[in-house]
């Protein structure tokens, strides 16, 4: 068995060293990096080495309809180098990182289960077993985000995260059984040269729905910011780099099956743009450091579902793949910064960070450039793919400049709040694994965008993002929004109120505590009722025994009694009066026969 | 076979002699009598299953004493032995009665699962009742009585409505064929009249038993009240005496029929209805007994939708999810019953944050709920998943309904994680609580590991259930058409 044939056993490695972990409960700083090392080497060779376009081992049958069936090509081999690639380097960074030698082995267990579960999800052959990982991500994802669980505010962000994702999930399954009633399969090569028809519309919208859920965008996307609550890391391997893109990744592998239905992607398109605008205007005037990254990958995940939604796919994925290394980059650099501020997340008490900072500065610098889409970087090849696909519709590429422009706007306003103006506290550079990790992302940002298909947009294309991300990069050091909108923005468009108000709330606490007193008082109740009901029928039947059954009864014997009554009179005892009836009747006897023999005759 | 109801009642005379004061000996020979009666279904899966048997019992009536093995009834009786072993390894201590009463009931469940005598069935049905009224009305806690009553009488309730469904169906097939006889097959696979009503006499007889939605109110009071292995033997065994009595006995007399079509309509709706009922029951709980008891009744309401959906995929998976449910169920209660001994409460807010003091069972804890809440890989998605689909062919409207289940699965579920495991340990008492003991570890892992196995690979239990479904689909096709 050679390496491109044994392309199956990458996701086992990180599971093999997760049940380890768990079983021995040591050796997790040397195990958990060495078994995603493993698996990003053995990517890199199936990858880079000659292989055929597609590469499939089925490893046995799961529930009827679906198998253990691996598949390697072009678009998973990009993900899993992604997932291994900065999984690995994150995995170092934590060594650094998660100083507390005593949760190593729950915080790397949980880690490895989640590369184990990407993988599973990127390298299935069919929707069944990919929806495995898909739930098995947002498991490590609970585990995670919660994994300092003395905190309430952890736990209660792990259960809002899994709830989300759980919702956007039950659409997926429906989409699912959607498909297998309509193919009889769900496996991707079944899923191709499909016709189009409402039930596959409905379909996928439905699966859809399902990579809301998971990528965080509306109305799902309410999630991602309270998950920050997590270790960062975590934040920059799943809730940046590639948990969250798993959506992105549904629709890059279901593109036969979307390109039937376009109507359908352009539903996706508008929700992507929607989601994309409101995400930067959050993230333009929150404050918390990590939040703003949070809603700065939400914006970013809205900008590929837009590229998906109008059918350019591959330039998602591009995004997906720049997107990884500025966004984990910047969030590892953030913290650096939380660590070396003693927990600061506010960038309200940061400033002036620049000089007692100096490499965290130029690394946070070079993402904040990649993310806002400086020309020559890595985000600026993957966003004008991403404009250059959405230009046959004028409002979505309206929506998608002003987003890029925004986003350039936070970008700079973070860097310049963080590292510029007075310095409230007093920071230092790290070393070691957090900050010697960093480099190869850096490096990424800026070699990555030319690894990409270069687009070749019209040059107002080019020249209007050229131009709105030096605007932006510009303006945004000092920009202050206007006082309405800064509200709307700050208090997250209402969305989390509301929903919080209509879910949690209403259906949550009133809903079931409604529904259990119910059962307990009325339905428990029914057999109260029966009982009462019981003891009314006695009753009842009690009073019908009496006057009625009895009533009846006694009426008998009482028209008996009243009949007999001119009977009674006759019998008075005296036998010389009986002898004068008995005498009386003989002789009307014997008249009547005489006068009836006479009327024969 | 015979062995098979004969050894759990050799059992109950071993604890007759076992000498009165010494409880630990009785505890022993319980063990051993119910270990043995597990081996013997165990080897026939590893083998082939036993022929059938069919002694003469009653002859005036035409019953007999039959038995009969296939692919269900073999699961079914592994779920009996292994959960009946496991129930008395976590109670020992106990006197020689409360042995004697789980050996008669486990008795009876193997003759229920494996009977091919309506009144044998009949009978198992009911002499499974007695032994539960005294374990809840003896061993239970503070409302104990209250519990056993309503129990009782709901279930004679529904016994009368069985045993009401099964004359009419020996009448009837009697005074068709000539044939007076009790047997199952032929009851059910003929053509008679009357097949309407004894359908919903015996649905209205298995159903407070499952229980379906509105009969439901004795389940979540006599789990609550019943001792840890009461509670175990009723979510795992007895609730699926309802599931699979309606599984050989109504589900066969579905057919073309013009009523069947409404009934099937109703008790599909009912079951919609009583998932989702059942997991807004369950968030709104306190107690966290009773709140896996009215999980119960929203899970249950999944297989009584395979039940009734006349899919063969969505009835073989009703039947894996009867068995998922034992032993994700079963499993929560053993961890609350074990909670229960170490703190004397079962009320949620007396916990939170033992994932500190008690690691390994908070893992244990998090796997069995996430197995319930139907995570795939583990087994009750595998369930969930294959009635769903099932369903979602024939009658969407209903499936899409019952979707909405899994997301508050997860919800009250994650709930009584967060409530027990996670968060700061604000009651002195739980910061020192003891870890998983060795027996409670030999209790949990028969069950995880067989969890595991569902959901990683339930092949093998799909063909095992897909021929008893084979046999009931195809005469109730037969019959569909005139």
């Amino acid at each position: 068995m050679d390496l491109s044939t044994s392309f199956w056993l990458i996701p086992f490695y990180p599971l093999v060293s997760a049940a380890l972990i768990g079983i021995l409960r040591r050796g997790a700083a040397l195990l958990a990096p060495l078994s995603v090392g493993l698996g990003f080497l053995h990517a890199l060779a199936v990858y880079f080495l000659p292989r055929p376009a597609r590469l499939e081992h089925r490893l046995g049958e799961w529930i009827p309809g679906a198998s253990f069936g691996f598949l390697f090509d072009d678009l998973s081999g990009l993900l899993v180098l992604l997932v291994t690639g900065i999984g690995l380097l994150i995995h170092l960074y934590s060594l650094g990182y998660m100083g507390g030698k005593e949760t190593f082995a729950r915080y790397f267990g949980s880690l490895n289960l989640f590369v184990f579960f990407m993988l599973l999800l990127v390298m299935a052959d069919n929707l069944l077993l990919l929806f495995a990982g898909w739930e098995g991500v947002g498991l490590a994802s609970y585990l995670l985000i919660g994994f300092d669980y003395e905190k309430p505010a952890a736990n209660q962000a792990a259960n809002k995260a899994f709830l989300y994702n759980r919702a956007g999930d039950a659409g997926f399954l429906a989409g699912l059984f959607l498909l297998f009633a309509q193919f009889g399969t769900v496996e991707f090569a079944g899923l191709s040269n499909l016709e189009a028809s409402p039930g596959l519309a409905a379909a996928g919208l439905l699966l859809a729905l399902g990579a809301s859920g998971k990528s965080a965008q509306f109305p799902l996307f309410v999630w991602l910011p309270d998950a920050m609550v997590g270790p960062t890391p975590v934040s920059a391997l799943i809730h940046a780099a590639t948990m969250v893109t798993a959506g992105v990744y549904l629709f890059a592998r279901l593109a036969p099956l979307y390109s039937v239905i376009p109507e359908v992607g352009l539903v996706v398109a508008a929700f992507g743009a929607v989601t994309a605008l409101i995400a930067a205007t959050i993230a333009l005037v929150d404050h918390d450091i990590k939040r703003i990254l949070a809603y700065s990958t939400i914006s970013q995940l809205g900008l590929m579902f837009l590229a998906c939604g109008v059918g350019a796919p591959e330039a998602a994925m591009f995004h997906v793949a720049t997107h990884a290394f500025f966004k984990a980059l910047l969030f590892l650099c953030a913290g650096n910064i939380i660590h070396a501020l003693a927990g600061e997340q506010d960038i309200r008490y940061m400033g002036g960070l620049r000089q007692s900072m100096p490499w965290t500065y130029r690394l946070m610098g070079v993402g904040a450039l990649g993310l806002a889409g400086f020309p020559g970087l890595a985000g600026f090849f993957s966003k004008e793919a991403i404009l250059h696909a959405a230009e046959g519709y004028p409002l979505l590429l309206a929506l998608g400049l002003l987003v890029s422009f925004l986003t350039a706007c936070y970008s700079a306003r973070l860097i310049w709040r963080v590292f510029w103006g007075e310095q409230q506290q007093p920071g230092h550079d790290l070393h070691g694994w957090e900050l010697h990790t960093l480099w190869p992302l850096a490096a990424g940002v800026i070699v990555v965008g030319y690894f990409g298909h270069l687009s070749s947009g019209p040059w107002w294309l080019l020249a209007a993002s050229v131009f709105l991300a030096l605007a932006g990069l510009y303006l945004g050091r000092e920009m202050r929004v206007f006082e309405p909108l800064q509200t709307l923005f700050a208090r997250k468009w209402f969305i989390d109120e509301i929903y919080r108000a209509l879910w949690l709330r209403t259906i949550g606490y009133r809903g079931s505590a409604l529904v259990a007193g119910v059962d307990e008082q009325r339905v428990g109740g029914v057999a109260g009722v029966a009982g009462l009901g019981t003891s009314l029928l006695s009753w009842v039947s009690a009073w019908v025994d009496r006057y009625l059954v009895d009533g009846l009864v006694k009426a008998i014997m009482l028209i008996t009694q009243g009949l007999s009554y001119p009977f009674r009179l006759a019998q008075t005892g005296g036998v010389l009066q009986y002898a004068l009836f008995a005498l009386g009747a003989l002789a009307a006897s014997m008249v009547y026969l005489w006068a009836k023999q006479g009327e024969i005759r | 076979m015979v062995t098979l109801l004969l050894l759990p009642l050799v059992g109950v005379l071993l604890q007759i002699v076992v000498p009165r004061r010494n409880s630990t000996l009785a505890w022993y020979a319980a063990l051993a009598t119910s270990f043995c009666t597990l081996l013997l279904p165990l080897s026939w899966a590893a083998s082939t299953l036993p022929g059938d048997i069919n002694l003469p019992w009653i002859p005036a009536v035409g019953a007999s004493f039959a038995l009969q093995m296939d692919g269900a009834a073999l699961l079914f009786s592994i779920l009996t032995g292994l959960v009946f072993f496991l129930a008395i390894l976590a109670s020992p201590g106990k006197p020689a009665t409360f042995y004697a009463l789980h050996l008669v009931m486990l008795a009876a469940a193997y003759g229920f699962f494996l009977a091919g005598d309506a009144l044998l069935l009949f009978l198992c049905f009911e002499a499974v009742l007695i032994p539960m009224y005294f374990l809840i009305g003896v061993w239970g806690s503070q409302n104990r009585q209250q519990a056993a009553f309503r129990f009782v009488l709901y279930t004679v309730l529904g016994s009368v409505a069985l045993l009401l469904g099964i004359l009419t169906l020996y009448l009837a097939h009697g005074s068709a064929t000539g044939n007076f006889t009790f047997a199952l097959a032929p009851l059910t696979q003929t053509a008679l009249p009357w097949r309407g009503f004894a359908f919903t006499a015996i649905v209205l007889g298995f159903a407070v038993k499952v229980p379906m939605l509105p009969l439901h109110s004795w389940l979540p009071l006599a789990h609550t009240e019943a001792p840890t292995s009461g509670s175990v033997i009723l979510a795992a065994i007895l609730l699926k005496m309802g599931t699979y009595g309606l599984f050989r006995m109504a589900v066969p007399l579905l057919g073309g029929e013009a009523w069947s079509a409404s009934a099937t309509n109703v008790l599909l709706w009912l079951s919609a209805a009583a998932i989702l009922y059942g997991g807004f029951a369950a968030l709104g709980q306190t107690d966290a007994k009773r709140l896996v008891a009215y999980s119960s009744i929203s899970h249950l309401g999944f297989c009584t939708l395979g039940l009734f959906s006349q899919n063969s995929a969505a009835l073989s998976g009703s039947l894996l999810q009867q068995i998922n449910h034992g032993i994700s169920t079963s499993l929560l209660f053993f961890l609350v019953g074990f909670l229960y001994e170490r703190r004397g409460t079962r009320d949620l807010a007396q916990f939170g944050g033992l994932a500190k003091p008690m690691p390994r069972l908070s893992l244990v804890f998090g796997i069995a709920m996430l197995g319930s809440a139907g995570l795939p890989l583990l087994n009750g998605f595998v369930g969930e998943f294959t009635i769903l689909r099932g369903v979602f062919a024939v009658h969407p409207a209903v499936a899409s309904f019952s979707l909405l289940g899994i997301i508050l699965a997860a919800a009250y579920l994650l709930v009584l994680f967060q409530k027990t495991m996670l968060g700061p340990v604000t009651l002195e008492a739980n910061r020192t609580l003891p870890d998983l003991r060795l027996r409670e570890w030999l209790i949990v892992l028969p069950l995880l590991g067989w969890s595991i196995w569902i959901g990683i690979s339930p092949g093998g239990h799909f063909r095992l259930l897909d021929a008893s479904v084979a046999a009931v689909v195809k005469p109730m096709l037969a019959g569909g058409r005139p």
